[in-house]
């Protein structure tokens, strides 16, 4: 019996060595810093996700990362549009080549199909009805089955690419049964409550949301030109180049179209200092977001000088500091410009951010030269300015700090500030603001937040200041959402109660102009509004810092999201 | 020894410091200064220019305070509970079906009461109202446990015996299942960082083993025969405690607080590390060594807090040690 036993165990253990440490696959290894979790073309949740899902789905239009314009990419062209009074047409045809694995063409009816899905009851799609309401219908061409026309209500800039920015979700696989065939877009929209009760509806909803639709391999395909070929949660994740892949065929060149790399492997490595070990040991071709300090000690070094190219294209993430201008405290605006002058930004840029940071007076990127106000000042630590603007604010300096009479009781200017747990950059400029603030008697907290306890005390106005990341890009600046005093209801997206009924005008005007010249000038003033306000004091546009190795060739390297298009590249011998 | 009294000389005067509202003034121009190059940074600065030298001086303090105070009130309670239920066994506490009932009510009663008192506005505010709660339930509480047991006309009365020993060892077999950084992380995620929160987590995980000592020594100590005669000849409890139990507690309770303060130094310094428990702005030798993972180039920013860490771990072992062989010397039973 004994033997027997050891016997099994050795055969167990040598069938286990046999199992393990197969051969990793040849490709583009990318470093991702968290797990996708869910691929579901609806309900996904972070970046990376999106990021691997651009490869798989595809839209009708996209954003040519090397010059930031807009491209067709289903479509064969750019939409032609039509104004009127109140809606405008944009019309869309879809490229001859375009079809589905199955080898069936790609026509208006998935497209149709796609949009339909975005307002469908019961599926956890509140973002894109919220985002895509604008497009009231779909008419489908009757002459040719591939082109067809959205009616848009109005007119604004951000639709020449928003009407095109949907994945389009092959209906065969989605759809089976053709429920929603068989409803048109305009009556899902108007009968979106009633619907929800029918039979039919519940059970396509229950085939949509089911879990199987963000994880199985088998179920996560598109027109893309990779397959999800194997997804090993919190590890890596493999794409594959389909073979062959309808874009491959398409005459002429177009670089949109173009997936040169068989495979592309994304690690998931959360930790900073072990994905920068597997970078050194050459595990992985590229990388981005290095933390600054081996990024620069890289650089230095002539070994890895041999082995990477480094990159630090500007980005539009935009650091500010969030001030709560609900609280009563911070109520006066004087106030709240005392607090920016307590920041020093060439100072944070410099030693927190090896100067590679931009500098900004406001949430217009500098590099946008005509919108950019270069009036204003960059703020820069003044002591005896902010002393000057609390005195004026009514405040009072007394042995045990500042006080002030509002509303009848007597208030002492005490600040507590959120920033995120673990992001030392937020950490050590929250200590320099400490630090400053101390100088000049004020008391402040730091309070490290995981960044969903952040959201909510944000939601419920429960702060006093915060260190915030905000991700803008150059084709859009309707920023009503997130500055219009309408918003500044609990809940609503205004969390720093920022404006005034002039500045409510300001952006009304801004989201629906579109001569340049005029946008520049109500841009710059809305700049200089928010600097008086100080209720969001912005620092600095901070650029990625990415390493790409030397071994691939036509790595497009970006300022906008994610920083890097892989899918020009080749890795050389 | 004399390193431990040097740390928490170190440590006493950082809070003097602190008092006086110093702290490691960060000069973000002379960020990443090696050690031995200037005069005033002897050791070098790290990455916001903070002086290392005096930087880790005031981190005595932090780690003085997560070890110590902590311990000593863990250890009190744990001696408390542990000999409490050595005592008391299984059948020492009666209480009756009526009491348990009442107390049961009071509680619910106050839990009610908290919520109303702490979210209701215009009650919120008053800290009286506060006072009043806790004072009223206190003085509830005593009264109920110390009332005479009823009329003569109330009936037969069901009475209760408290397992008080079978409890608190199932407790501390609850506990003690979970590995103590663990509890830690789990406790410390419910409340905001700050350090008088991480002390009372630390007090709420670390009391079991003095709590078991304590225990397994009463047990022992019962079946001696001073402790009968005592017993017999009449002798009041809190003498028979500080007389006879105590000094025979004394001996492996000192040695476990400092194999438990060197462990508690570790953890502390483990947290910070990881960024948990204790807020960014309180210095600590494990927030430097964490920064220190960022820059290889900067050795000194892990090799000074690394040697006062293994320092102060190794001379609490030494001390540890050095106090159980005495207690092996002086042990009858060797």
């Amino acid at each position: 019996m004994k033997n027997y036993c050891a016997k099994c165990l050795s055969f167990i253990f040598i069938c286990i060595l046999s199992c393990t440490s197969k051969p990793e696959e040849t490709g583009i290894r990318i470093r991702f810093d968290q797990d996708p979790e869910s691929l579901h073309p609806l309900s996904y949740g972070n970046a990376p996700a999106l990021q691997i899902l651009n490869h798989v789905y595809q839209s009708l239009l996209t954003v040519d990362l090397a010059d930031k314009s807009i491209r067709p990419l289903l479509a064969a062209e750019l939409p032609s549009v039509r104004k009127t009074d109140s809606t405008s047409l944009f019309t869309f045809s879809i490229r001859p080549e375009a079809q589905w694995d199955n080898g069936s063409p790609i026509t208006a009816q998935d497209v149709a199909f796609s949009l339909k899905l975005l307002h469908s009851p019961l599926i956890d799609n509140e973002r894109w009805r919220a985002q895509y309401e604008f497009i009231k219908d779909i008419q489908l061409s009757q002459r040719d089955p591939r082109s067809f026309t959205l009616v848009c209500s109005g007119y604004t800039p951000e639709m020449r690419l928003m009407a095109g920015d949907f994945f389009v979700l092959p209906s065969y696989q989605f759809d089976p049964k053709g429920t929603l065939a068989s409803v048109s877009y305009q009556l899902i929209r108007q009968k979106f409550d009633s619907l929800a009760l029918t039979p039919t509806f519940k059970a396509f909803a229950t085939i949509i949301n089911n879990v199987a639709m963000a994880r199985d391999t088998s179920l996560i395909k598109g027109s893309g030109p990779y397959r999800l070929r194997k997804w090993n949660a919190g590890q890596s994740i493999t794409l594959e180049k389909k073979k062959p892949w309808w874009g491959d065929g398409v005459n002429p060149h177009v670089p949109a179209l173009q997936a040169r790399p068989s495979h592309i492997v994304f690690q998931i490595i959360p930790d900073n200092a072990s994905a920068i070990l597997a970078l050194k040991a050459s595990q992985l071709e590229l990388m981005d977001n290095i933390p600054l300090i081996p990024f620069l000690e890289m650089q230095r070094e002539r070994k890895y000088q041999q082995l990477f190219n480094f990159h630090t294209p500007t980005s539009y993430e935009l650091i500010f500091m969030g001030v709560n201008g609900q609280n009563p405290i911070l109520q006066d605006r004087s106030t709240r410009q005392a607090l920016a002058h307590l920041l020093d930004i060439p100072q944070i840029i410099n030693s927190l951010q090896g100067g590679l940071a931009t500098p900004t007076v406001g949430f217009v990127h500098p590099q946008e030269k005509e919108f950019y106000n270069s009036d204003l000042p960059i703020l820069k630590f003044d002591k005896p300015k902010a002393r000057n603007l609390l005195l004026a604010a009514g405040w009072r300096q007394t042995s045990t700090g500042w006080e002030k009479k509002i509303n009848g009781k007597i208030h002492q200017l005490k600040l507590d500030l959120l920033h995120k747990v673990g992001n030392s950059d937020f950490e050590n400029m929250s200590l320099l603001f400490q630090q400053n603030a101390k100088s000049l008697g004020i008391p402040v907290t730091l309070q490290a937040l995981e960044s969903s306890q952040i959201s909510e005390r944000l939601q419920t106005r429960k702060f006093d200041l915060y260190f915030r990341t905000l991700i803008g890009n150059p084709f859009s600046y309707n920023l009503i959402p997130l500055l219009h005093t309408s918003n500044a209801k609990n809940g609503g997206g205004n969390v720093t109660s920022f404006g005034t009924a002039e500045t409510d005008l300001l952006l009304e005007k801004i989201a629906n102009e579109e001569l340049p010249e005029e946008k520049a000038l109500l841009l710059k003033s809305l700049q200089q509004k928010m600097q008086e306000e100080s209720n969001m004091i912005f620092l600095y546009f901070s650029k990625n810092r990415i390493a790409v190795s030397k071994q691939m060739d036509s790595v497009i390297i970006s300022g906008l999201k994610p920083g890097y298009d892989v899918t020009r590249a080749f890795l050389k011998k | 020894m004399s390193w431990l009294v040097l740390f928490s000389i170190a440590a006493f005067i950082s809070q003097i410091l602190l008092w006086q509202g110093k702290q490691a003034v960060a000069i973000p121009e002379q960020a990443y200064l090696p050690p031995f190059t200037s005069v005033e940074h002897l050791l070098g600065t790290d990455q916001l220019g903070r002086d290392v030298l005096y930087y880790l001086f005031l981190s005595c303090r932090t780690a003085w305070l997560l070890a110590v105070p902590p311990l000593i009130v863990a250890t009190a309670i744990g001696v408390l509970f542990g000999s409490g239920a050595a005592i008391l066994g299984n059948n020492g506490v009666k209480i009756t079906v009526r009491k348990l009932l009442t107390l049961a009510l009071l509680l619910v009663a106050y839990l009610v009461l908290h919520s109303i008192i702490r979210y209701w506005p215009p009650l919120s505010d008053y800290p009286f109202t506060r006072w009043l709660y806790y004072g009223s339930g206190i003085l509830l509480l005593c009264y109920v446990l110390n009332r005479k047991p009823g009329s003569a006309f109330s009936k037969k009365r069901t009475l209760l015996t408290l397992p008080v020993d079978e409890g608190l060892q199932k407790i501390i077999d609850l506990w003690s299942t979970l590995p103590k950084l663990l509890l830690l992380l789990i406790l410390t995620a419910f409340t905001p960082f700050s350090m008088l929160t991480l002390m009372g987590w630390i007090t709420a995980t670390y009391w079991v083993l003095p709590a078991r000592i304590a225990r397994a020594s009463v047990l022992q100590l019962k079946k001696g025969s001073y402790y009968e005669t005592a017993q017999a000849l009449g002798i009041p409890f809190n003498r028979v405690f500080t007389h006879f139990i105590l000094p025979s507690l004394k001996g492996p309770i000192l040695t476990n607080f400092c194999f438990a303060a060197s462990g508690l130094l570790g953890v502390g310094s483990t947290l910070a590390y990881l960024g948990i428990g204790i807020p960014a702005d309180v210095p600590s030798w494990g927030k430097m060594l964490a920064n220190a993972r960022f820059s290889v180039e900067a050795w000194w920013l892990l090799v000074f807090p690394a040697a006062l860490l293994l320092g102060s771990i190794f001379s609490l072992q030494v001390l540890g040690h050095s106090l159980s062989a005495q207690n092996r010397d002086k042990s009858v039973t060797k």
